[in-house]
């Protein structure tokens, strides 16, 4: 069975009031349909694993909305991880277990995707208010996309 | 990607791609290049197969391993024991 985060954060918060998760399910699901073949695709990642670029500002863990730009050829060894909400100490020792741009380099040398974004776009995802995430983060995020002219997003939440 | 079917369940994104593995290795463990290699592959793979919006699929991998007293990792993981050991508070500290 796989894990039920949902109650498992109720309980591990105790007593704190249980977190509002989104609940979209009265909603039509927004849909856009892949046109190209992956092999012309330009990927972009996003990651809400609270990866930065040695020498960036670390995130902080109050509501922290702000984003980091983390350039595609960036070498792995100058990853870092900064996040309250999971623990961090895989994705410390490598990056790639929330962060796979070595990973999807890969899959650009060998052709199976079109190439990757110059950009990718990371963020803290510990955010409790919902209203900064909505208002402060979210468009940013679409921003970002946006000026990278891409064609798939691959998003890994942690 | 997601490792929380719950979460994903009720959030609906427009695709997604579920591998049984904990929170923090969604990518798989750290130096397993081959783990990563099969997820990253098999997501994109997964596409697709995603024809209709909201859509999950399940890569069918579950992650190995136990928790430090020998239990398995999804009975410990998330718990408040795991976040005294394993994760920080907001002030950033150890919740010790």
């Amino acid at each position: 069975m796989p894990i039920e985060y949902i109650p498992r954060t109720r309980d591990l918060y105790d007593p704190l009031p249980p977190y509002r998760w989104t609940d979209n399910r009265h909603l039509p699901v927004p849909w856009t349909p892949l046109r190209k073949p992956l092999a012309d695709c330009r990927v972009m990642l996003i990651a809400s694993g609270g990866v930065y670029v040695d020498g960036q500002q670390p995130f902080h863990f109050k509501d922290d909305a702000s984003t980091r730009i983390i350039p595609s050829d960036t070498p792995i060894e100058r990853l870092r991880v900064a996040h309250f909400g999971y623990p961090t100490a895989d994705a410390e020792k490598d990056p790639n277990c929330v962060f796979p741009l070595e990973r999807l380099r890969e899959l650009a040398g060998d052709g199976t995707i079109g190439g990757l974004a110059p950009q990718a776009l990371t963020f803290m995802g510990g955010i409790y208010s919902r209203r900064r995430v909505t208002e402060a983060l979210i468009p940013v995020v679409v921003d970002k996309v946006k000026q990278q002219n891409v064609d798939l997003c691959y998003i890994v939440p942690a | 990607m997601t490792v929380g079917l719950d979460i994903t369940r009720q959030v609906r994104p427009p695709r997604a791609v579920f591998v049984d593995y904990p929170m923090g290795d969604e990518i798989g463990r750290p130096g397993n290049s081959e783990e990563q290699r099969r997820i990253v592959r098999g997501a994109f793979e997964a596409l697709a197969a995603m024809t209709e919006p909201g859509m999950i699929v399940d890569l069918g991998m579950k992650a190995g391993g136990d928790a430090p007293d020998g239990r398995p990792w999804r009975d410990w993981v998330y718990t408040k024991e795991f976040r005294r050991h394993y994760m920080r508070t907001r002030e950033g500290a150890r919740p010790g």
